[in-house]
């Protein structure tokens, strides 16, 4: 086309104006041609950029702006001839459409790959059916995907980091009551009823699959719309696209029936770990599957010491288990029944141990047996128990007191050998009774008191009451009463224990008539004795008064007598009457001196500290002021001090030193001694004279009322003295005796028990 | 006897014949017994110091200068009279002698206790029993001074 264009006008160019005119035309309408080819060029290229073009675009818009320069040069010379500027333009148009021609020529093949308009409508027609087979399989894959039953597929991505579902089957509707429409809007309307505990993990799971382009799994807790949680178990799988999205496919299943049954089984298996009975299952060979800690406990074993070691049944059970005790569990499992029995086992530490055994076969679904289950517990604690409450109850039962337990409300609920021997029922006749049975109704009143005191935890200590036998015999016993409390310290029945006193009582009995009969007696002596003193004293009184007044009127008519009547009586008569005279003086004295030795045994003794040597010295004084002309001689040694009645001692030594001074006032040198030797718990004092003494033979007659070893012409007395010495030393505690012979004198002791006087004094 | 009892001196009260005739020769010997009445038993010696029955027209006012009185006696015995002769305050004053037989220490604090002028016992022997008996007459006699009567 440029050739013929630049043939024609190196023709045409110095024709007519016509022809002037149709060159201009001519070329003014190939430029504007030729210079909105090249936009036509860009226009189709920026709109097919898939094709590679290999700039050949730029050097065809190139050729055809050169070649329509060439044409504008040519209208210029139709004017103004520039053959030079012409000539270079159409050299550089050359060159230019030589390199176009040849880079067309090399990108032929491609444009010839080109599909051709039928190529298209078939290619189109084929994406039309596909299309459509394409379709059909979707709306089976929506129908599946909306058909998943508790399940619904989703396909999910990121953008940025917010969560967008692309896709998502109306199971979501069916699980959690949520709008598909809803989900695909907003992808939080879905996952924001996920349990808030769980989201923060989701999104890490999440951010993890997205960079390692992992599989995503994991089960999460979603509150449906009803306000129902479920489990679903997420998996998906990640997929990057050539602009790097991630997108996950995935299948979202409702799994809460399966997490409600796992839930279950955890909590049943920790049950069984937790139980305190030993739980063991092997299978039919005896090889151990299971064992929980209680197990290990009670036998020692650890799983991992049991763990795949078949074991015949036997050794499971216990190893000290006998051959007929084997043969019946063998019997019993084999007739599909479960077997239990308490015996002993080895821990394996050696020590026996009590426990109880339970062998059950365990059933798959279809009756047939596949494991079995050991259940044991050790129940030493128990047996040992059970020991010591056989050892009680014997010693219950062989008490020879009656152990009665009754309810709070006196119901006999045991009743041991000794209540039947004490009461005379037979356990069978009293247990569910009420133990009012036992006592007369007058006491029934103080029993319900007793059980409502005991009830509210009180006791009753040995209170004595009486009860009936059966056979209505009265008895007396002793109760001790006391609250049987259980664990908690609740009251839950009353113990009684009754001990027969009738024999004590019948001897206290017996001891309480003697005392009285004692008592009496004791009183009715004393009475005596008190009368026998009033009488005695009365005898004192009337002797000291009365015996008195005749021996005067004796006295004072012969002194009458003698002095009125002198001359009337002779010599002979006189001295007749002299004698009546002396014998009343010496019937005095008697008088007088049993007033004195009665009284010395009447009146009370006023005990107090004596200075005994002190009161011997006074005596001497005053014996020898009464006889001036004695000329006995006395010497007084140490004497301890006494405890004692002063005016009684000084008695004594009244009485001992006037004897001493009597019995040795013959001798040409009478000596008399006063001294004292200090015993074990007595003190013995004696007074020695060397008068005419006495015959040992009589000695026990020394201290006797109105006995005596002498004549009154050779010494006066009446033969009381000693008497009343021996009264008041016996009722000091102390004794008297004497030793003497006969001319070599006498020696009187008189022994007082010592006391605090030693200390006081 | 109605009287003797006007101005009587002493009151003598004793049972035993024998003891009352000693004491009264005892007196005579010191001429005492001028006015001396003798009565026999408590009764009778209470009659006489309240003038009562025999003794109804006794004046009270004019009582004895002594009372020896014996503790043993009927009818109402020796302690009883002192108890009441002193109980009574027309009584209290005369003085009474209590003598006796008896020695016992209880009759003398007893009797010390309701008010007693003197306790004697009187001796056994005869030379001192008139001795005792004539001195006491003298001392309540003569030498001491009873109570101013109203006479």
């Amino acid at each position: 086309m440029n050739e013929s264009l630049m043939q024609s006008h190196a023709y045409c160019f110095p024709c007519e104006p016509w022809l002037t005119a149709a060159l201009l035309l001519g070329n003014l309408l190939i430029v504007l041609a030729y210079f909105s080819i090249p936009l036509a060029i860009l226009r189709f290229i920026s709109k097919r950029r898939d094709i590679d073009y290999r700039y050949l675009h730029w050097l065809f818009a190139a050729f055809i702006v050169s070649c329509g320069i060439t044409h504008l040069l040519h209208l210029v010379a139709l004017w103004y001839p520039v053959p030079y500027l012409e000539a270079a333009m159409d050299l550089m148009t050359g060159i230019i459409s030589l390199v176009a021609a040849v880079a067309i020529w090399k990108l032929l093949p491609v444009f010839i790959a080109m599909p051709s308009t039928h190529q298209l409508q078939a290619a189109r027609e084929l994406l039309l059916h596909t299309n459509e087979a394409l379709t059909e399989s979707e709306a089976q894959l929506h129908a599946l995907g909306d058909n998943l039953p508790d399940s619904y597929l989703y396909q999910y991505t990121l953008d940025g980091d917010k969560p967008r579902f692309l896709y998502i089957s109306s199971g979501v509707e069916r699980v959690h009551g949520l709008k598909v429409g809803d989900v695909l809007r907003d992808a939080m309307a879905l996952l924001g009823r996920v349990d808030p505990d769980q989201i923060e993990a989701y999104f890490t799971l999440q951010v993890a699959s997205q960079r390692d382009l992992g599989d995503f799994e994991m089960e999460i807790h979603v509150q449906s719309v009803s306000g129902e949680w479920r489990w679903m178990q997420l998996k998906s799988h990640p997929q990057q696209g050539k602009d790097g999205k991630v997108i996950w496919n995935g299948v979202a299943t409702d799994v809460t029936d399966r997490h409600l049954l796992q839930t279950e089984i955890n909590r049943l298996a920790q049950a069984i770990e937790q139980n305190p009975t030993g739980v063991l299952i092997t299978d039919l060979q005896g090889t151990l599957l299971f064992m929980n800690q209680a197990s290990t406990r009670i036998c020692g074993y650890q799983f991992a010491d049991l763990y795949g070691r078949a074991q015949s049944l036997r050794e499971i059970i216990s190893t000290e288990m006998s051959d007929a005790e084997y043969a019946l569990v063998e019997e019993r499992l084999h007739a599909g029944n479960s077997w239990s029995g308490v015996m002993r086992n080895r821990h394996r530490s050696g020590r026996l141990y009590w426990e109880q055994v339970t062998v059950a076969p365990l059933y798959d679904d279809n009756g047939k047996v596949t494991n079995y289950l050991f259940l044991r517990a050790d129940v030493t604690g128990q047996k040992e128990a059970e020991t010591t409450r056989t050892q009680l109850a014997a010693i219950v039962e062989s008490s020879s007191d009656a152990i009665i337990g009754k309810t709070t409300d006196g119901i006999i609920t045991h009743w041991n050998k000794g209540a039947e021997r004490i009461y005379g029922y037979a356990a069978e006749e009293v247990i569910g009774k009420s133990i009012t049975l036992l006592a007369a109704r007058r006491y029934h009143a103080e029993i319900s008191e007793f059980l409502q005191t005991v009830g509210k935890g009180g006791t009753v200590e040995n209170h004595e009451t009486e009860r009936i036998r059966k056979d209505g015999a009265l008895i007396h016993v002793a109760l001790a009463i006391s609250p049987i409390k259980d664990a908690a310290g609740r009251v839950v029945g009353i113990s009684t224990i009754a001990r027969d006193i009738t024999e004590r009582k019948r001897a206290e009995e017996e001891i309480f008539k003697l005392n009285l009969e004692l008592e009496r007696r004791v009183t009715e002596r004393t009475a005596q004795l008190e009368a026998a003193n009033k009488e005695l004293e009365a005898f004192s009184y009337s002797v000291s008064h009365d015996l008195r007044t005749p021996l005067r009127a004796i006295d004072g008519f012969s002194k009458i007598l003698l002095d009125g009547y002198a001359d009337k009586v002779d010599e002979e008569g006189k001295r007749l009457l002299r004698v009546v005279r002396n014998n009343t003086g010496r019937m005095e004295h008697l008088i007088d001196d049993i007033l004195q030795f009665s009284r010395t045994g009447r009146v009370g003794l006023s005990f107090a500290t004596v200075d005994m040597e002190q009161l011997a010295r006074g005596v001497v004084a005053e014996l020898k002021a009464a006889d001036p002309a004695g000329k006995a001689q006395i010497e007084i040694g140490a004497l301890p001090p006494a405890r004692g009645d002063s005016a009684m001692m000084r008695q004594v030594f009244v009485n001992l030193l006037a004897n001493a001074i009597k019995f040795s006032r013959e001798r040409e040198s009478p000596l008399v001694e006063v001294g004292a030797e200090v015993k074990s718990g007595e003190t013995v004092y004696h007074v020695r004279d060397n008068g005419v003494g006495f015959d040992m033979r009589f000695a026990d007659k020394l201290f006797g009322v109105f006995q005596r070893l002498h004549s009154v012409s050779e010494f006066e007395g009446t033969g009381i003295g000693l008497a009343i010495v021996n009264r008041i030393v016996t009722r000091h505690g102390g004794r008297v005796w004497a030793e003497g012979k006969v001319n070599e004198g006498a020696t009187i002791f008189f022994s007082l028990p010592r006391g605090e006087e030693n200390g006081k004094a | 006897m109605n009287e003797d009892t006007k101005e009587v001196e002493i009151l003598l009260v004793e049972d035993n014949p024998t003891d009352a005739e000693l004491c009264i020769r005892a007196l005579k010997k010191n001429n005492l017994a001028n006015k001396l009445v003798w009565v026999k038993d408590g009764a009778e010696a209470l009659d006489f110091l309240f003038a009562t029955g025999p003794f109804a027209d006794r004046d009270v006012s004019c009582p004895p200068k002594v009372v020896l009185l014996d503790l043993r006696l009927p009818k109402v015995d020796g302690m009883e009279v002192l108890r009441k002769v002193k109980a009574d305050e027309r009584t209290r004053p005369i003085p009474v002698v209590v003598l006796t037989s008896s020695k016992e220490d209880r009759d003398v604090a007893e009797s010390y206790k309701l008010g007693v002028n003197s306790y004697i016992s009187k001796p056994v022997e005869f030379d001192a029993f008139a001795k005792t008996v004539s001195e006491l007459g003298l001392y309540w006699l003569l030498v001491n001074r009873p109570p101013v009567t109203t006479r």
